[in-house]
């Protein structure tokens, strides 16, 4: 299918399925942010300026917006973001590489392990390492339970601010379970610093095959659940269908990503077409909706989540044979050596000393990684000089790009929408921020 | 999209590093010195552009171009709506001006916060305290 860009006028191929959700680019104008109040209402009594947020329980953290309303309609809406800038790309090049590793996980705090793996495969691609075949698979078992674990907190929250509390229960139900594996394997429940350059930082630890298991024949039953509480529920598809429109050419001119843009319509996954980890050994299906509203981002997750059930099954078969394989590379001047040669080896304790006091370093150059995080393309932009502490580190959001369609999604929307357009959009502001 | 501060590159040992360009300086001796200078840099910054085409293969594509202190650089909202918040944060923590932005405002930090933070030669920790009273 062939169409022309907003503000360009050029025409390109898109993978785009199925028709627009309304014709033509709703982009504002003068700033693609910024939606500016009509001239015609501009500056008289009938508007009303509210100031949605910082502190608001529904804009999940601190994102302010300035919103003008014509009685109950929003007719002006700017986002202003930077409430939790916590300076994380100047942190992270005060610190040695192997140190940085936590921080990404800190940046989104809801999709830790994807983003923890960007930050990984950055390095280890400066420094053209090979990662074990077991390590790989665990991987991406974590990314995946990672991404239910975050799509869960999308739909328990999401429906919360629509009125469904009891959905928020059953969800975070399964999140526990979940975080329970995640303290399993790694000994915390989030930001587990499991992924090392090179591998992972321990061993599977025994009982984790059984435990995700059971939550592996479970889920299928809880989305079910979730199923039979939202999707005839009247009240949430009153609230849900048609509202907060965006078609696929203007996710794509907004730099959308992830669920957005596949429930506006557009065929694209980085773990399909851009392959990474061992996706391309793996089925699943990419789900699209064309609607572009917020039920059809709502049901864009919930079919992921069967997706990513289905991916964690197929990576347990496969990690269950791997049993005393290994789980890390052997490079040692990478990877600290194992911990009962200290006592035995000068060698492994030199490097050891060396790795944790000075850190390893990483071959100067610029690398940019992508990854399709739970909210979309998790980019890693890394400069190294060459030596232990990064040069420049940059991360590409995903909820960064997503905020900036509040503007085009809220078009002459009733205020109690934009809730659920914000919700759907699923910014975590940590994310945002940065 | 991303701006780069290269001040300071490969000047003073690599990153983290007070060594001297010979090697391991014996007056310090915790210095390690330089193992491998780096490629110098045609100007104190980069600006990146990572372009990303939606079609078989996802051909990126990298696009940077090299400024000096206080030189402009044309925006690209115009052709990517896109790069609208971008734009600001780069010029927001870096200090890259963007010629023809709409809105080339602070995005991250506040409206009248002094400096770029993400330049090499702004200082950690050397900022006051918000409501202290050494502010």
């Amino acid at each position: 299918m062939s169409t022309t860009l907003p503000h360009t006028g050029r025409t390109r191929r898109w993978p785009v399925v199925g028709d627009p959700p309304y014709e033509g680019s709703r982009i504002p104008v003068r700033v693609p942010t910024i939606l500016d109040v009509p001239a015609g209402l501009a500056n008289t009594d009938d508007i009303l300026q509210v100031n949605f947020g910082p502190n608001h329980p529904s804009t999940h953290g601190v994102l302010r917006l300035i919103v003008d309303l014509d009685g109950e309609i929003v007719v002006g809406l700017s986002a202003v973001i930077g409430y939790l800038h916590t300076g994380f790309e100047k942190s992270m090049e005060q610190k040695t590489w192997w140190k940085g590793i936590t921080y990404p996980e800190r940046i989104d705090y809801v999709g830790y392990q994807n983003n923890e793996l960007t930050f990984v495969l950055a390095i280890e691609k400066l420094l053209e390492m090979e990662v074990p075949e077991k390590a790989t698979w665990m991987r991406m078992l974590l990314c995946e339970l990672n991404r239910i674990h975050s799509h869960l907190v999308f739909l328990g929250t999401s429906a919360l601010e629509l009125g469904a509390i009891s959905m928020f229960w059953y969800c975070f139900r399964e999140r526990e379970t979940i975080l329970d594996l995640f303290e399993l394997v790694t000994g915390q429940r989030m930001h587990t610093r499991y992924f090392q350059t090179g591998g992972l930082a321990e061993d599977i630890p025994p009982g984790f095959f059984p435990e995700a298991r059971k939550l592996v024949e479970w889920m299928p039953h809880a989305l079910d659940d979730y199923l039979t509480l939202l999707d005839r529920n009247q009240i949430w598809l009153e609230r849900t269908t048609g509202v907060g429109l965006l078609s696929a050419d203007d996710a794509i001119a907004l730099g959308q990503s992830g669920p957005v843009l596949r429930a506006s319509g557009v065929d694209w996954d980085l773990r399909r077409d851009q392959t990474y980890l061992a996706y391309d050994q793996v089925d699943f299906r990419v789900p699209v909706y064309t609607a572009g509203d917020v039920y059809a981002r709502y049901r864009v997750r919930m079919d992921e989540m069967a997706e990513s059930t289905n991916i964690v099954r197929q990576c347990l078969d496969r990690l269950e044979r791997m049993e005393g394989e290994p789980w890390i590379t052997d490079d040692r001047k990478v990877v600290l050596p194992p911990r009962e040669e200290l006592h035995t080896s000068m060698e492994s304790l030199i490097h050891h000393f060396k790795i944790v006091t000075e850190g390893y370093r990483v071959p100067a150059g610029e690398v940019y990684v992508a990854i399709e995080s739970p909210r979309g393309e998790s980019g890693c932009y890394v400069v190294s000089d060459g030596g232990p502490k990064p040069w420049r580190v940059h991360f590409r959001a995903p909820s960064f790009a997503a905020l900036q369609a509040t503007a085009t999604c809220a078009q002459n929307v009733l205020i109690a929408d934009l809730i659920a357009i914000v919700g759907s959009l699923d910014a975590v502001m940590g994310d945002t921020d940065r | 999209m991303v701006a780069t501060d290269y001040l300071g590159w490969g000047a003073k040992g690599v990153a983290g590093y007070i060594g001297t360009a010979a090697g391991r300086d014996l007056n310090l001796p915790m210095t390690q010195g330089l193992q491998a200078q780096p490629d110098t840099k045609p100007a104190r910054f980069s600006m990146s552009y990572h372009l990303l085409a939606l079609r078989q293969g996802a051909p990126r594509l990298r696009l940077q171009c090299w400024l000096e202190d206080g030189e402009p650089v044309d925006s690209v909202v115009p052709v990517w709506p896109a790069a609208d918040w971008f734009e600001r944060e780069q010029y927001d923590l870096v200090g890259i001006r963007f010629e023809g932005h709409p809105n080339l405002a602070r995005l991250l930090m506040e409206d009248d916060w002094e400096g770029h933070p993400l330049r090499k030669d702004y200082p950690i920790g050397g900022e006051p305290v918000r409501f202290s009273p050494e502010e």
